[in-house]
C-alpha cells in the first residue's frame, strides 16, 4: 500500500523516497543529502516501533523542524494522542481519507511550516 | 375450729338470744296485762263499795242494782282470766283467797240488800263495815300482787335490755364476721380461680416460647368450673397448633430442601448473608470456588480476604444504601479467574399487619444475596470475539484502503487514458463499493468500541445551534441534488449550551439527517431545536419520507436493523443497519435519550434526541 501513496505523491509532483522498515528509514535519513520537506510514517512499521522512530527523529536536530505526518490505519484512537504528543504534526487514518485528501493535507502542512519558517 | 363453725355458732347464739328476748318481751307484756287487770279489780272493788253505799240509800234504784251485778260479773271475769294465767302456787293461793273473800262479800251484799228491803237496818252498818273491810282486804291483796308483778316486770325489763344488748353485739359481730368473711371468701375464691389461670398463662408463654409439647395438667382439666373448660379448650388448641406447626414445618422443610438443592445445583457461587454480614447459607459452587469443605466456618471477611482484598461487606452496604434491587460488581480477579459479583438485598414484603405494627409500610430488609459467577470463559470468549472483530476490521481496512485509493487515483489521474466507457463504469463501481465496504467496516469497529466502552466521549460545553447549523449547511448540497428541502428552524430562545461531545453530536445529526435524506424523495427535512425542560435540549428531525411500519418501529434501534420494506428492496449501497444503534449508544453515553417520535407509512417520520443543558 505504501507504493500507492508513493505513487500518489509522485503524481502530485513530489520526490518520494520509500523505506520498507524503521531501520531502513533511519539509514536513508542519514544518507539523504538534503533535509526532506516532510517525513511520513506509519505506526506499525517493522523492526523499529513507529513511536520510537518518531522520538528519534525529533531528538535529531536535523529533523527537529521537519513536518512529520503519521499515516496509518490503526484502529486505536489513543494512538493519535500518543503520536501527536511525541511530536507528530498531523495524524491521518488512511481509511478515513481519500487519497487526494491525504496528499492535500500533507502539502498544506509543508506550506504552513514553510510560511512559519519564513516568518521566523 | 373453722371460721365457718364460728359463724354458725354466732348465728345460732344470735337467733337464740333474739328468741329469748321475744319470750321475755311476751312475758313482760303479760305481766303488764296482769297488772292492768289487777288495777281494774281494785277500781271495780271500790266501785262495788260505792254502789253498795248508794243502794243502801236508794234501795229501790234498780239501775244501781244492775250496775252492782255487772261490776261483780266483770270482777269475776277478770279473776277467771287472772287465775288461768296464774303461774306460781303463791299467786294461785292469793287468787283463791281473794276469790273466797269476794264470794263472802257477795253473800254479805245479798244479806245487806235483803235486810234493807225488809226495812231491817239493825245489821246494815255492820254489814257495810264488813263489806268495806273485805273490800279493803281484797284491795290490799291485789296491791301486793301488783307490787310483786311490778317487781317481776322490772326484772323482765332488765333481762330484755340485757338480751337486746347481747343481740346487738352478736349482730355487730356477725355483720363484721360476714363482711370480713365474705372478703376472705372472695379472696380465697379468686385465688382458687387465679392460681390455675397463672398456670395457664405460664403454659401459654412456654408454648409461645417454642415449647409446643406441653399440655395443661390433668388437675386443671378435671376442675368442674370455668378453669376446667378453659383448660380443655387450651389442650384442644395446643393439639391444633401442634398439628399446624407440624404441617408447616414439613412444608417448610420441603421448601427448604427444594431451595437448597436448587441453590446447590447453581453453577455460580451463592451466599445468603444477614445484615451483620454473617453467612447464613453458602452453596456448593462457593465451596468449590474457594476450595472449602461444607463444615468450614467462613465469614464474609474471610471470603473478601480470599478475593484479594475485595470487600464484599463494603460493596453490599453500598448496594443496600443505593436502594437498587440488584447491584452488579464488575470483574473481580481471583486465581486467574474473572468473577462477576451480584448483590441483591433481601426484603421481606410480608404481612401488612406486621409492617404496620413495626411502624413502617416499607418492606423489612433482612440481609442480602451475594452471587459470584465465574465469567473467565465468557470473558475470554468475549475478548477473543472483540479481538477478532477488531483485528478482522483492521485487516479489512488496509486492503480496502488500497482498493479505494487506487480506484480513485485511476479515475482522478488517469481519466484521460480510460477510453472505454464500460471500463470507466467498472472502475467507478469498484470505487463506490469500496467506499460502502469501508463504511460497513467502520460501523462494525464503532459498534465494537462502543460496546466495549472503549470510546472517549468528551464533555464539552458548546452551542448546539451552531453545530446543527454547520451539519445542515454541509448536507445541503446532497438535498439540493435530490431536489428536496432541508431547513433548520432557529429556536425562539437565546442560544443555550449543552454538555456533550461536539463531534459525536455531529455524527448523530449526520446520521439522522442522512437517514431522512435517504428515505425522502419528495418534500423535505426540517430540524427543530426546543427546550424539553430546564435540564434538556431537544432536537427533532422530521422528514416527509417513506415512513416506518409499526412492526419495524420497535426494531429500529437494534443492531443490524433497518427500517423499510426489506433489505433487498432497497438500494444495497446504503446503510449498514448499525447507524441508529450507534446513535443510541452515543446519546446515552452523553446522558441524553433518542427515539422515534412518530412515523406514518408514506407520510414521513420524526426522530428526536435530547442532550443535557450545560449548567
Amino acid at each position: 500500500m505504501s507504493r500507492m501513496y508513493e505513487r500518489a505523491f509522485h503524481l502530485a509532483g513530489h520526490e518520494v523516497v520509500l523505506a520498507r522498515d524503521g531501520a531502513e528509514a533511519v539509514k536513508m535519513l542519514n544518507e539523504v543529502p538534503a533535509t526532506p520537506k516532510a517525513i511520513i510514517l506509519d505506526i506499525m512499521v517493522p523492526k523499529i516501533n513507529g513511536l520510537e522512530l518518531l522520538h528519534g527523529l525529533r531528538d535529531d536536530p536535523r529533523f527537529k523542524e521537519t513536518p512529520i505526518a503519521v499515516l496509518t490505519n490503526s484502529f486505536y484512537k489513543d494512538d493519535a494522542d500518543r503520536f501527536l504528543a511525541a511530536g507528530a504534526d498531523i495524524y491521518l487514518v488512511k481509511i478515513e481519507h481519500q487519497i487526494k485528501e491525504v496528499v492535500e493535507k500533507i502539502e498544506m502542512l509543508i506550506k504552513t511550516r514553510h510560511a512559519d519558517a519564513v516568518k521566523v | 375450729m373453722s371460721f365457718g363453725t364460728v359463724i354458725f355458732f354466732l348465728t345460732l347464739l344470735g337467733v337464740f338470744s333474739f328468741a329469748t328476748q321475744l319470750h321475755f318481751k311476751d312475758q313482760y307484756k303479760a305481766t303488764l296485762n296482769i297488772i292492768t287487770s289487777e288495777h281494774e279489780i281494785i277500781d271495780d272493788v271500790n266501785q262495788l263499795s260505792d254502789t253498795y253505799t248508794k243502794l243502801l240509800q236508794n234501795i229501790n234504784d234498780k239501775s244501781l242494782l244492775d250496775e252492782y251485778g255487772k261490776t261483780v260479773s266483770k270482777v269475776e271475769g277478770t279473776f277467771a282470766a287472772l287465775n288461768s294465767h296464774a303461774e306460781s302456787g303463791t299467786d294461785a293461793n292469793i287468787y283463791g283467797r281473794i276469790k273466797n273473800e269476794f264470794g263472802l262479800q257477795g253473800q254479805l251484799f245479798e244479806l245487806g240488800i235483803s235486810n234493807t228491803q225488809k226495812g231491817d237496818f239493825s245489821q246494815s252498818s255492820d254489814i257495810l263495815d264488813q263489806i268495806n273491810r273485805g273490800n279493803a282486804g281484797i284491795q290490799e291483796d291485789v296491791a301486793n300482787l301488783i307490787i310483786a308483778e311490778l317487781q317481776s316486770a322490772e326484772d323482765q325489763q332488765q333481762q330484755i335490755a340485757l338480751l337486746e344488748k347481747i343481740t346487738e353485739i352478736i349482730d355487730a359481730v356477725l355483720f363484721l364476721a360476714v363482711f370480713g368473711g365474705s372478703i376472705i371468701v372472695a379472696i380465697r375464691f379468686s385465688s382458687r380461680l387465679s392460681k390455675p389461670l397463672v398456670r395457664l398463662t405460664g403454659l401459654a408463654e412456654a408454648i409461645s416460647g417454642g415449647d409446643s409439647h406441653k399440655t395443661v395438667d390433668l388437675d386443671l382439666v378435671a376442675m368442674k368450673n370455668e378453669v376446667g373448660s378453659l383448660s380443655q379448650s387450651f389442650n384442644r388448641m395446643i393439639v391444633n397448633v401442634e398439628d399446624k406447626i407440624n404441617t408447616r414445618t414439613k412444608e417448610l422443610a420441603e421448601e427448604r430442601s427444594r431451595l437448597l438443592s436448587s441453590i446447590n445445583s447453581l453453577s455460580f457461587g451463592f451466599l445468603i448473608v444477614n445484615l451483620q454480614h454473617e453467612i447464613i447459607l453458602k452453596n456448593r459452587a462457593i465451596l468449590e470456588l474457594f476450595g472449602l469443605k461444607g463444615s468450614d466456618k467462613v465469614s464474609v471477611a474471610d471470603i473478601s480476604k480470599m478475593l484479594g482484598g475485595f470487600d464484599i461487606a463494603v460493596e453490599a452496604a453500598r448496594c443496600l444504601e443505593s436502594g437498587k434491587s440488584v447491584c452488579e460488581i464488575k470483574e473481580i480477579v481471583f486465581q486467574k479467574k474473572i468473577l462477576r459479583g451480584l448483590v441483591a438485598p433481601i426484603n421481606v414484603e410480608g404481612d401488612k399487619d406486621i409492617a404496620s405494627a413495626s411502624g413502617s409500610g416499607s418492606p423489612q430488609r433482612i440481609g442480602y444475596v451475594f452471587l459470584l459467577e465465574d465469567v473467565t470463559e465468557a470473558k475470554a470468549m468475549e475478548r477473543s470475539r472483540d479481538e477478532f472483530f477488531a483485528v478482522a476490521s483492521h485487516e479489512l481496512r488496509t486492503p480496502l484502503t488500497a482498493i479505494r485509493g487506487n480506484a480513485e487515483m485511476i479515475l482522478d489521474s488517469f481519466a484521460a487514458e480510460i477510453k472505454n466507457q464500460d471500463m470507466r463504469e467498472m472502475l467507478t463501481d469498484i470505487d463506490a463499493s469500496s467506499i460502502r465496504l469501508i463504511d460497513i467496516v467502520n460501523d462494525f469497529l464503532e459498534v465494537s468500541r462502543l460496546e466495549q466502552g472503549r470510546v472517549e466521549i468528551k464533555a464539552e460545553k458548546f452551542n448546539l445551534r451552531e453545530v446543527i447549523d454547520r451539519v445542515v449547511k454541509n448536507l445541503k448540497s446532497t438535498t439540493d441534488k435530490k431536489d428536496i428541502s432541508l431547513e433548520f428552524m432557529h429556536p425562539d430562545f437565546p442560544p443555550l449550551y449543552v454538555l456533550a461531545d461536539r463531534n459525536r453530536v455531529e455524527q448523530v445529526l449526520i446520521n439522522l439527517i442522512g437517514n431522512s435524506i435517504k428515505f425522502t424523495q419528495k418534500g423535505g427535512i426540517s430540524v427543530n431545536l426546543t427546550k424539553q425542560d430546564e435540564h434538556f435540549l431537544r432536537v427533532e428531525v422530521t422528514d416527509t419520507g417513506l415512513g416506518i411500519s409499526e412492526q419495524n418501529q420497535s426494531l429500529l434501534f437494534r443492531k443490524f436493523q433497518q427500517a423499510g420494506e426489506s433489505m433487498i428492496s432497497r438500494d444495497v449501497t446504503q446503510g449498514t443497519g448499525l447507524g441508529l444503534y450507534i446513535c443510541q449508544k452515543i446519546i446515552s453515553y452523553m446522558g441524553g435519550s433518542i427515539g422515534l417520535e412518530k412515523s406514518e407509512l408514506g407520510k414521513g417520520s420524526t426522530f428526536a434526541f435530547t442532550l443535557p443543558v450545560a449548567s
